[in-house]
Order: structure tokens, then sequence, then C-alpha cells
């Protein structure tokens, strides 16, 4: 191809040494710290809006919860299908951001503990379940009411919490191994449960995607949905593995190691994964307005009235349009605060999409300051999760030095 | 190229990848700019070692592509608006979302096309004759052997100074090569 490189003098700048651990200790504060804060901020404006709508109040809370929930879930499970993707694949991108993404899949433990509120909030949130009471008489109708009553998405969610900590936990054990000692069969043995965990959760994603989002509309449905859900999910956890990368790439052991062309194929798979979002969000939206069915445009009617039609124009451009066009530019790859910025507004703009899919199933009266307790929910949840995160990742080494590949990945200079 | 009449350049064989880089490094640092090297695969610092600069191949994939997006819409615009206006289903005529899709390919159609024609064209492809082919171990460059010529066209170049410099790269051996 073209042969335009320059040398990537933004790279080389500032190499300091490792993360110490009063650095980490301090990061970690700061996560509780905006945890607790978070999570103070959602109780007070969660009274006061209870306060405020006493119908709509506790059910405000919990979709708001929702909101933040998902983000992180988002994150987690994100970060477990990219690990396993770079287990398959192979690939230098992959070896850089494994300790990362096996830190991103072990989130998954403390999100399967925040789920209890949902689950004890089931029939508050999904209310909706329970107009089919007395039982509709259409078969159709019938098994919907039992595929989503309480217990039976209560069941299906500790069956899917029970597959995602089984993932995380055998590759993060096995990667221990590794480490202790150069075992050739562990790389082959992660190798060899990658593909099928990958097909795990693309089943058990579409059954959770539409038990706690799509059924907060339980009318609507759109078999895409799911795989929409998935692949922002996929771009979430992305996008977090590689923001923490970024952060930590003028620090030992990724200073010097990581060169021009691996920020390239990050940044590369970064658009690949902003134009895969697109085109699942553009194809349902296609599909819903050229059928025009009275059961399926609803959702989008909803979607783009009150407001909530400069949400969509915010998305399109800063979800995909300027992402999009910045991802093309390899000045942008190659420069490590210039991916950093794109990858953390790819993460905001994640948030508003999830709200935008989220919040206009309910029906909020003109008020508009819920927003602030998702972003609440958010920090509680994120703060956590962090501080579980930075808790995984320290005290490890960042890269796996056992891997029979990585001395290939160091060796040019 | 006067002073070198019916010369094309002069060219040193290496035996490795990394003395044609090493070699490359030097020339560049001594001053030379018009010179190529040729290789069976790609060596990763080879095009920064020879200077190689960026070229307007991005800029005319972009041109392509945005003429593609714009073509590919105004196709369906005239079609479905201007020429032969049809009410399907009590949908606008301009019916912007479902004409994304055509759009959409023909970016990419022409995006893909601007590249492959325009590569070709930047290269001077295809090109049944090039003065290397007089040195009959040229041919091994597709295989096993590692080439750095500089042109005699370089301000620099200079017949039995180059030559000289060359020598003293440590290579198989330096060949004269005719225009």
């Amino acid at each position: 191809m073209s042969q335009a490189i320059t040398p990537a003098t933004s790279l080389e700048t500032s190499q300091r040494g490792e993360v110490t651990a009063a650095e980490w200790a301090r990061v970690r504060r700061t996560a509780l710290l905006v945890a607790v804060v978070g999570a103070a901020a959602f109780v007070l404006l969660g009274l006061i809006h209870w306060f405020l709508q006493r119908d709509e109040g506790p059910k405000q809370l919990l979709v708001s919860y929702l909101v933040g929930y998902n983000y992180w879930l988002g994150s987690a499970l994100g970060g477990l299908v990219f690990l396993m993707l770079q287990y398959v694949t192979g690939g230098a991108w992959g070896l850089f951001l494994r300790r990362i993404l096996e830190a991103s899949a072990s989130m998954i433990l403390p999100l399967a503990v925040l789920f209890v509120p949902l689950i004890c909030g089931l029939p508050i949130v999904y209310e909706e379940y329970g107009h089919w009471t007395p039982v509709p008489t259409e078969p159709k109708l019938q098994f919907k009411a039992i595929w989503l009553s309480a217990p039976a998405v209560t069941l299906k969610a500790i069956l899917f919490f029970a597959c995602w900590i089984g993932l995380a936990y055998l590759f993060r054990r096995w990667s221990r191994q590794q480490e202790e000692g150069a075992n050739g069969r562990i790389l082959e043995r992660c190798e060899t449960l990658g593909a099928p965990g990958i097909v795990i959760y693309a089943l058990t994603i579409t059954f959770a995607s539409i038990d706690w989002v799509m059924a907060l509309e339980p009318d609507w449905y759109s078999t895409i949905f799911p795989a929409m859900f998935a692949v922002g999910q996929l771009l979430n956890g992305y996008a977090f593995a590689l923001t923490v990368l970024l952060l930590l790439s003028d620090r030992k052991p990724f200073a010097g190691a990581i060169q021009p062309a691996h920020m390239r194929d990050f940044g590369s798979l970064l658009l690949a994964f902003v134009m895969f979002w697109a085109y699942m969000s553009f194809s349902q939206f296609l599909l819903i307005w050229v059928g025009n069915l009275p059961e399926e445009t609803p959702w989008y009617l909803l979607r783009s009235r009150g407001g909530w039609q400069y949400v969509v124009g915010f998305i399109a451009l800063f979800h995909f349009a300027v992402p999009f066009m910045l991802l093309l530019l390899r000045d942008i790859k190659e420069h490590r605060r210039r991916l950093l910025v794109v990858a953390v507004g790819l993460l905001i703009m994640r948030f508003i999409d999830l709200l935008w899919w989220i919040e206009p199933s309910l029906n909020h009266h003109g008020q508009y300051f819920y927003w602030l307790l998702d972003l609440a929910a958010w920090a509680a949840i994120g703060g956590l999760c962090v501080w579980w995160f930075t808790g995984q990742l320290r005290g490890r080494p960042l890269l796996p030095w056992n891997d029979p590949y990585l001395a290939e990945v160091l060796r040019h200079e | 190229m006067d002073t070198n009449p019916g010369l094309y350049g002069l060219l040193a064989e290496f035996d490795s990848p990394a003395a044609l880089l090493q070699a490359a490094r030097t020339a560049y640092e001594a001053g030379y700019r018009r010179m190529d090297a040729y290789a069976p695969f790609p060596i990763e610092g080879l095009p920064d070692a020879l200077g190689f600069h960026r070229t307007k191949m991005p800029l005319l994939i972009l041109l392509g592509g945005i003429v593609g997006a714009l073509s590919g819409f105004a196709l369906q615009y005239y079609c479905a608006v201007v020429s032969y206006p049809l009410n399907v289903g009590g949908r606008p005529l301009n019916s912007w979302p479902s004409w994304i899709p055509v759009t959409f390919e023909l970016t990419v159609l022409l995006a893909s096309l601007t590249a492959v024609l325009g590569l070709l064209a930047l290269c001077g492809l295809p090109m049944p004759y090039h003065p290397l082919f007089h040195v009959p171990r040229f041919s091994r460059a597709t295989r096993d052997a590692f080439f750095l010529c500089i042109e005699a066209v370089d301000p620099r170049f200079e017949r039995t100074a180059t030559k000289a410099f060359l020598a003293g790269l440590n290579p198989r051996e330096v060949t004269e090569v005719p225009q």
C-alpha cells in the first residue's frame, strides 16, 4: 500500500516507569469516592424525584439504575468478548490488551451482585408484564407472558451470569497458570474455549437484552435489537479497554513497546466497531421505517419527539459521523492523546445511546432532570466497577510475559 | 545525467534485510535521495529509512468515495423524485432511509476502484521495461536477494564516488545499471 510512515514521536515523549502501588491506591481511592458521591446523589435525587412524582418515582429510580448498570455491563461483557476474540484471532493488539481485558471481564462479578436491585424491582420496572393478567388467550402472547414473568426472568438471569462468570473465571485462571509456569498447552486451551465462548455470549446476550431492555416496551419487538445491543456492548468494552491502555501507554512496560503500527491497528479496530454499530443501528431503523407497521413504529416515534429528535441527531453526528471521519486519519490513530480523546468521546456516546434506548420507555410528564439520576447511577456503579477493575489490574504484570508470541511482538527494537 | 551518459544508477546487493536496512539508512544520511530498495518481502522500517514521503492516495480515495456517495444518492433521487415519481405505501417520494444502502455501496465501490486504479497509475504500472532488468541477478529480488539502487539522477550521484560509497557498505557486489 502507500508508504507514508512518519516516525511517531508522540509515543516516545515522556516515558515513565511502571505504575507504582501508591498510584494504584490513589486511583482506587478516587474510584471509591466517585462511587460514594454517586450513590449519595442517586439517593438524594431519587427521594426528591419520588416526592415530586409519587406514581412514577420508584420506577424512574430503577430505570435510571438500569441505564447506569447497562453501561458497565457493556464494559465488562465487551471486555470478555474481546478477550476471547484476541485468543481466537491472535495478533499483537491482543497481547497488549489481554491483561486489561481480563480485568474488564472480571467486573462481571460485582455486576452480578449489583443486579440484585433490578431483580427485586422486576415487577416495578417491567410493570407492563402485569398487563397480561388474566393470561391472554392467544398462544403467542401466552408464551410471552410466561417467558417474561418474574420467576422466568430471574432464572434466566442466574443462568446468564453463571455463563459469564464461568468464562471470565476460566480465562483468568489459565492466564495465571501461564504466568506462573510457561506451559505451552495453556494458550491452546484458551484458544479452544474462545470460539465456543463467543457463541455462548451471542446466545446469552440475545435473551438477556430481550428480558432486560427490550421488555421495557413488551408490545414492541425487533429481531435485530439483540445484535444492535451486543455491538453496543462490544464497542463499549473495546473503547474502555483501549482508553485504559492509552492512559498506561507512556508507562512501563507499554512505553517503547507499542509501535505506530500497533497504534494504527488499535485505531482501525475502533473504526471497525464504530461502523459496525452504525450498521446495526441504521439497519433496525431502516427495516422498521420501510415496514411501517403499527406495532413496530412506536419505538422510533417515541424516540424522535419531545426533544429526543435532537438526541438522535447528536448520536448520529458524534457516535458515527465525527469519529468515523477522525479514525480514517493516520495522524489521529498514531497519536496517543488524539486517539484517547476519540475513545473517551465514544464512551460518552455509549452512555447517551443507552439513555436514548431506555429512558423514552417512561412517561416523564415533561420533566427532564431524570438524566441527572442516570448520571448518578452511572457514577455509583462505575466507581465500584473501576475500583474492582484496578484491584484486578494492579500487582500483576501488565504484559503476558510467558506467552510464546510476546517475544516476537516486542522484538523490533 | 550528462555526466553519466547511459547510466541509470548503481545497484548494490545485500545478503539480509538487516544489511539492506542499514545500507538505506547510511545512504540517506550521506545525502542520497533518489534511490529505491528492492526486497522479496516488506521490511519494517525500510520506507522510513529511504525517507518515503506521504502519497496523494488517501486524498484520491476520499474524493472517489465522496463522488460515489453523491452519485449513488443522486441516481436514486432522480429516479424516484424527478423522472418517475411513484407513491409507494404513502411514503414520501424522497425516501432517503431506503437509499442509504445503495449510496453506501457506491461509496465503497468508487473508493476502492480509485484505490486500485490510482495505485497502478501513481506507480506507473504496468511497466514492461525497467533498466534494472539489465542486471541478471536482479530477478532474485523476488526470491532471496536484497538490493539498493542509487539512481544517476540524484544530485549527489557521481559514478566513482558513489560506487566507492556503496562498496563501503559491505555489499555482495555493486553493479552499474545501464539506461
